[in-house]
């Protein structure tokens, strides 16, 4: 909401500078910034009369005006339709810099020179109208600076309005606000129309047949108007609070809706078709155009002004083209009424149109305002466009909305403030605000209807507070509440794997929960993602299921700028359907794709593949103190059927993994191979290992023996380490693989696996021959259970 | 007693000579064994000590026992002159790269979320959760945000199937922990929210939020600005300036937005403050006795206050990034410069 300056400075007779002004509204409450005046764009501006008006020689669409500035006469060139003789008209001579953009010359058109430039609303910066230049008042004072007598030189307040406070959508309101902040008292003038002999009962009656979502109409009749342009002030005011100057008539309902926020609308009389005006909620399928022209089908959604015939307005929304007030209107039926915030918020909706009025409506104008505001707009229009107005006001209130009062306890002011403020203060605050206050021990505060949002003690005491000022209350330094705050496993575990898997080196990635729903479905046909019904886009049309999306998607993003080694997790959850409830599981994912350890000048680098990724799972698994993890080889949506894991802890299963599945990789831009794995929270932390004592270190020494076989392909190194440990038996401290050859010379079709076993016994220092003995009995067992055949 | 220190005298004059003029790994090492070995001279020598009284073994053993470590240290030395000679001495490039290790970054996100977690977690606050599809009691009615009005309009929000919605504040914690819990409660409810907004660079359809609450038998808007100045003194730095500006939460009352002095430009006014010399960083207030009612406390015994704050944006002031698609884009070459 935007306001100049001077209009609240004259409503609240407050003598603060603009920026104070700006301060002290910010700081109570309604967020104010300043638009400055520009006087530098302005330079060279002055008001001029057109007194001399020829064709152009050359040039059809042209005209060779004189305009007297007082002190000269300028010869200049002007293209606009409406330059007529005599016109009082905002001349920008040689100097000047128009807007900042446009720096004004003298030039040479056709043949014809012009010293200056006439000068339409656009290319003053003051609207965006550049139908013709702008005509100004008949007794604007010819040579003064366009800039003093447009007053121009009075900044704009722009005011951030919280939807609690209609009464703050107008400029009463607001300088009710600065009025209440500066300790000064605040009655602004009102003054009651002169009245005709007509009758108001004569040309209107005016009947409600939805008194809840219209509890209050009312209606003057404006006669012998005549409709033209509005005075420059208000114009000018108009186009300040950014709307359009239309018509006087126009003009003044919509001056008025910014003075008081009463929303008013004004209907051609003559074009309205009969004597009564009937409130009723639309019929199903009924037909209205709105003055913009659209055509609508209604439904009881929306309240309908009508004639008792058809519909003329869309109550508190828009009014209906055939009756708008045009050019010829001489009679105005001016509305003002009261409707129901939450009927006007759906009816506006179901139209999809917002106006200065649904907005106003939507969040509650005042039921007790509206005989004023009509009475201010007859007394403008008997001003500004000659009419005469019936006497008396068609006002059908059918629901009386009264003020209510609240007790305010002070204590409680000072309990929810934690300041000392005193009783006298909140009596005046409360009083500048328009309430009434019968102290007392307890306050008894009765409210103006035009503050809906204070229904409540605790909406007093706001209104002290927030007068008072919340800078003012003191700052508490105590601390207080429970003696201890417990951490919760399920939190720090997350905490846990990332620091392990930064360690390790991944770069942690963060999705937004939200997915393609096609993409989402190749990675797992098997989970319906849930939809989100108003989506922005395809692309976060449902929610993920599967963390691969976003590992996937994170991927893409990075290889597409070409960084193609990378190794990249995320921490969050997934959305599944669940039985009653949405159920929404947290996973940790890793991704690995190219070779995210680099070149290293020693040795050659290592491309991702399946066995780093069972590397980074061992590791994670050990630093969360987990049983440790085994992969075993199973078709997992997503991965490829041959490359694909199940991964345990243990006997459970926390996860799935492998080869990303190269049509689903390609989805993303992604033409190399991923290795990923998705882990889930809940099954990790029930893979945890329960705290065991510590284990004594062994006493006697070890013995170290390797161990080369050559067995048949299919035999896996799990099992030949299996049965290593269950011939050695005790005596076996350890056994690792730490080679694996085929080629010459082992035979097709087979391999041959290196062992390094460490025998060490709890008793005694073992002799080499207790040694050979059993590592014999390993060479035996192996060679009759696999056909396995020692390398030499 | 002299003969042996005589002797004692001439082993370490010649030994010394020796250690000097060994040119070879090998001959040093012989040396060692043939002086300090089990059958070496030195060795021997303390043997025949046995005949000796108890004041002389001392004296003598001493003595020994100087040489015996003087000729070691004699030998480590020579020793790595030796190795030295054979090695690359002065032809190693130190500058070629050490083997890489890989170290990863914690997201931008994650980095600036932790830090304002911990300093709550400091102030007493537990973590709590919540689901983010959620309904509409939780993020909005039992927030007392009134059915069709305006004030839902703030929020534009995003519907799931089944009658639900994601939620757009982590506020709805609040009333899970309240159900939950009697007074005092005192929490940080930290997560993803949503935003039913079009993606650009200054608002992203999804984001964090830190939502943090106390309830207690006499907490007052004084409690809720210590917590904060102290929340904002340890992350933004001591002294920074604050101000309170009262606005609208249909959850809170009286409600306020908090600023802190653009530390950009010292409140001069610039871009990222818009030219108004402030930073808005967060909303709070006192918890409407509406929302106690619709928990079932009493808010004539306890009284509470609630505040929240964007992650991003913070994150985003923090390490000045001007466009938050960054943050979802998850570009190594971003995630790698956060410290
Ligand atoms: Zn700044």
């Amino acid at each position: 909401m935007r306001l100049p300056y001077s209009w609240l400075k004259e409503l609240s007779g407050i003598d603060w500078s603009p920026e104070e002004t700006a301060r002290r509204l910010t700081a109570s409450g309604t967020a104010c910034v300043l638009e400055m005046p520009r006087p530098e764009h302005f330079r060279q501006v002055v008001i001029g009369q057109i007194i001399k008006l020829e064709r152009h020689p050359n040039a059809d669409r042209l005209v060779v005006t004189e305009v007297n500035t007082g002190d000269a006469v300028h010869s200049v060139i002007c293209g606009a339709p409406n330059c007529a003789n005599g016109q009082k008209v905002v001349l920008a001579l040689p100097g000047a810099n128009l807007k900042g953009e446009l720096t004004v010359k003298p030039v040479t058109m056709r043949g014809v020179k012009s010293a200056g430039m006439i000068c339409a609303e656009d290319e003053l910066g003051i609207s965006a109208d550049h139908s013709g230049i702008m005509v100004l008042d008949p007794e604007a004072p010819v040579g003064v600076s366009a800039f003093e007598y447009l007053g121009l030189n009075d900044p704009v307040c722009n005011l951030e309005i919280t939807p609690n406070r209609p009464d703050c959508l107008s400029a009463l309101g607001v300088a009710r606000e600065l009025a209440v902040l500066a300790g000064r008292p605040f009655a602004p003038a009102f003054e009651p129309p002169g009245e005709s002999a007509d009758k108001v009962s004569d040309y209107i009656t005016i009947t409600i047949a939805d008194t809840q979502a219209c509890p209050r109409y009312a209606a003057r009749i404006i006669t012998n108007l005549k409709v033209g342009q509005s005075p420059w002030w208000i114009r000018r005011r108009l186009l300040a609070c950014g709307l359009r100057p239309i018509n006087n008539l126009v003009d003044i309902t919509n001056y008025v809706m910014l003075e008081t926020g009463q929303p008013l609308h004004g209907f051609d009389y003559d074009r309205f078709g009969t004597k009564e005006v009937v409130v009723r909620r639309a019929r199903d399928g009924e037909p209205f155009t709105t003055l913009d022209g659209k055509e609508h089908r209604l439904d009881p959604t929306v309240l309908l002004i009508t004639n008792g015939k058809a519909g003329v307005a869309a109550a508190g929304v828009m009014g209906g083209l055939e009756s708008e007030v045009a050019d010829t209107t001489t009679t105005v039926l001016l509305e003002s009424a009261y409707f129901d915030p939450g009927v006007i918020r759906k009816s506006a909706r179901k139209l999809g149109l917002s106006s200065e009025s649904s907005y106003r409506f939507e969040r509650g104008a005042d039921p007790n305002g509206v005989v004023r505001a009509a009475d201010r707009a007859a007394v403008l229009m008997t001003q500004l466009a000659g009419g005469k107005v019936a006497a008396g006001v068609a006002d059908n209130y059918a629901r009386r909305i009264s003020p209510v009062t609240i007790s305010l306890r002070p204590a409680q002011v000072r309990r929810i403030s934690g300041a000392d403020i005193a009783v006298p203060f909140m009596e005046k605050t409360l009083r500048g605000l328009g309430m009434e206050v019968a102290s007392g021990e307890t306050l008894s505060v009765t409210v103006p209807t035009y503050r809906p949002d204070v229904t409540r003690e605790i909406d007093l005491v706001e209104e002290v507070t927030r007068i008072y000022g919340l800078d003012s209350i003191p700052v508490s330094r105590r601390n207080s509440g429970p003696l201890y705050t417990p951490t919760h496993r399920h939190h720090t575990i997350k905490d846990d794997i990332r620091n392990i898997l930064t360690g390790m080196g991944f770069e942690e990635t963060m999705g937004t929960g939200m997915a393609h729903a096609d993409r989402q479905l190749r990675i797992d046909p098997g989970l319906d993602p849930i939809r989100i019904t108003n989506g922005l886009s395809d692309e976060y049309g449902v929610m993920r299921t599967r963390l691969l999306y976003s590992l996937l998607l994170s991927g893409g993003n990075n290889i597409r700028h070409r960084n193609v080694d990378l190794a990249i997790f995320e921490v969050g959850k997934v959305y599944l359907r669940g039985d009653k409830e949405p159920f929404e599981p947290e996973y940790v994912g890793v991704l690995l794709t190219g070779k995210p350890d680099g070149v290293y000048w020693k040795g050659k680098s290592f491309a991702s593949d399946l066995f780093e990724l069972k590397g980074v799972l061992a590791a994670l698994t050990e630093g969360l103190s987990l049983e440790p993890a085994s992969l075993h080889l199973e078709p997992a949506p997503g991965y490829d059927p041959a490359q694909s894991v199940v991964i345990r802890c243990g006997e459970k299963v926390v996860g799935r993994g492998g080869r990303v599945d190269r049509r689903i990789a390609r989805l993303f831009d992604i033409k190399q191979d991923c290795y990923a794995a998705e882990l889930e929270l809940t099954a990790l932390l029930a893979a945890e290992k329960p705290r065991k004592p510590f284990v004594p270190l062994p006493k006697f020494p070890a013995s170290a023996r390797d161990l080369a076989v050559i067995v048949d392909n299919p035999v896996t190194a799990d099992e030949v380490l299996t049965e290593i440990k269950t011939v050695g038996g005790e005596l076996v401290e350890s056994a690792s693989l730490f080679d694996l050859f085929t080629g010459e010379p082992v035979p097709a079709g087979k391999k041959s696996l290196a062992f390094s076993i460490s025998y060490r016994s709890a008793e005694k220092t073992l002799e080499d021959e207790e040694v050979d003995r059993v590592h014999g009995r390993i060479v035996e067992y192996l060679g009759r259970k696999f056909k396995a055949r020692l390398r030499e | 007693m002299q003969i042996i220190l005589d002797e004692l005298g001439r082993l370490e004059t010649e030994t010394v000579r020796q250690i000097a003029e060994a040119g070879t790994l090998e001959t040093l090492e012989e040396l060692r064994v043939g002086v300090l070995g089990k059958k070496g001279r030195l060795t021997a020598i303390l043997r025949g000590l046995k005949d000796l009284t108890v004041d002389q073994k001392r004296d003598v053993g001493g003595r020994a026992n100087q040489l015996k470590t003087k000729l070691e240290d004699l030998i480590v030395s020579r020793r790595e002159e030796l190795m030295g000679a054979s090695s690359e001495a002065g032809l190693i490039d130190i500058t070629l790269p050490g083997r890489p290790l890989r170290y990863g970054h914690r997201h931008l996100v994650t980095v600036v979320m932790d830090q304002i977690i911990d300093i709550f977690q400091r102030m007493g606050f537990e973590i709590a959760d919540g689901p983010d599809i959620e309904t509409d009691y939780y993020n909005f009615s039992a927030l007392n945000f009134p059915p069709d009005h305006p004030a839902r309009d703030e929020q534009d929000t995003f519907y799931v199937e089944g009658d639900r919605l994601l939620r757009t504040h982590t506020s709805g914690v609040q009333v899970r922990e309240f159900e939950k819990r009697r007074p005092p409660v005192k929490i940080i409810a930290p997560g993803l929210v949503f935003r039913n907004e079009a993606v650009n660079t200054r608002a992203h359809c999804v984001f964090h939020q830190v939502e943090g609450f106390y309830v207690d038998t006499d907490v007052s808007f004084s409690d809720l600005k210590g917590v904060l100045e102290a929340f904002v003194y340890e992350f933004f730095g001591p002294g920074v300036e604050m101000r309170y500006r009262p606005s609208f939460f249909p959850f809170t009352e009286p409600s306020a937005e908090v600023d802190i002095r653009c530390f950009l430009c010292g409140g001069k006014g610039c871009q990222v403050c818009k030219h108004e010399g402030w930073l808005e960083i967060l909303g709070s207030g006192m918890i409407d006795p509406a929302v106690f009612k619709n928990v079932g406390y009493d808010s004539e015994r306890v009284s509470g206050f609630a505040f929240g704050m964007g992650v991003e944006r913070t994150a985003m002031l923090r390490y000045q990034v001007n466009d938050i698609r960054l943050l979802f884009e998850n570009d190594i070459r971003f995630i790698r410069q956060i410290r």
